[in-house]
């Protein structure tokens, strides 16, 4: 559970609002990919991921931001309990996909960072530390079923 | 020593050179003391910091940001040898200040997040995953003394 403020609940329900969240999702995948290559290799059956342009134009890299961000969303929608809304995700990604966690924390900063892109001023100090929380709790949820 | 591409070393100079560095510095070191708040233990000296405002208004705040930033800069001119050139500051934090080292870490993390906020088109996957080795290596510049 993430512990959060009226005024960090505030910024963070603001920020989401002012983004395009398809869109956020598809340059977060697609930025992970090209910063930390070795996530690729849970997407062979991508296409072409060959250079950063290939990666970020890939339509199977988009559609798949957009799933990611769409959970993630959903999660923003649950704060009180990432751990339940996230456990099935959890054991499947342990499971069947067999994705370090750390990934995830990984992934969950490469958000941070695409949100201070996108957002002007709105992309305040206490947003930002907001959201840093927020992605942590995300991160540990989807850990939480891993054995 | 930070391997970089050609490419890289131009997406970094392009960057750095596109960025009001005291700014960044500045803004650095107080989202990391805002995201982070036990890192202001060590900053006693520096008066006000109860709010993200009194934080980022701190006249201390943004002159010790941007004695980093310098610190920083320099270290872009010698990518060959950051464990020299960053050697007797890495004796400074571990000896004198006592400075965790994951710190480093969690403040270029906040730097990168910064340039993300204030660079528009320059702030490209390449550039991105450029300058995340270079903090990455600054980073562990810094520990290298640490016993």
């Amino acid at each position: 559970m993430v512990h959060l403020s009226d005024g960090e609940k505030n910024a963070i329900s603001t920020a989401w609002g002012k983004v395009n969240a398809a869109e956020i999702g598809a340059e977060s995948l697609g930025r992970l990919l090209v910063v930390y290559p070795w996530t690729q290799r849970f997407f062979d059956a991508f296409g072409d991921l060959s250079s950063a342009s290939a990666v970020m134009g890939n339509d199977k890299v988009k559609a798949h931001g957009k799933k990611v961000i769409d959970s993630f969303s959903n999660g923003l929608k649950h704060l009180d309990n990432l751990k339940g809304t996230f456990a099935s995700l959890s054991e499947l990604h342990c499971d069947k996909l067999h994705v370090d966690p750390e990934n995830f924390k990984l992934l969950g900063n490469m958000i941070v960072i695409v949100m201070a892109h996108h957002l002007g001023k709105d992309f305040t100090p206490e947003a930002q530390a907001a959201f840093q929380k927020v992605v942590a709790g995300v991160a540990n949820a989807l850990s939480h079923k891993y054995h």
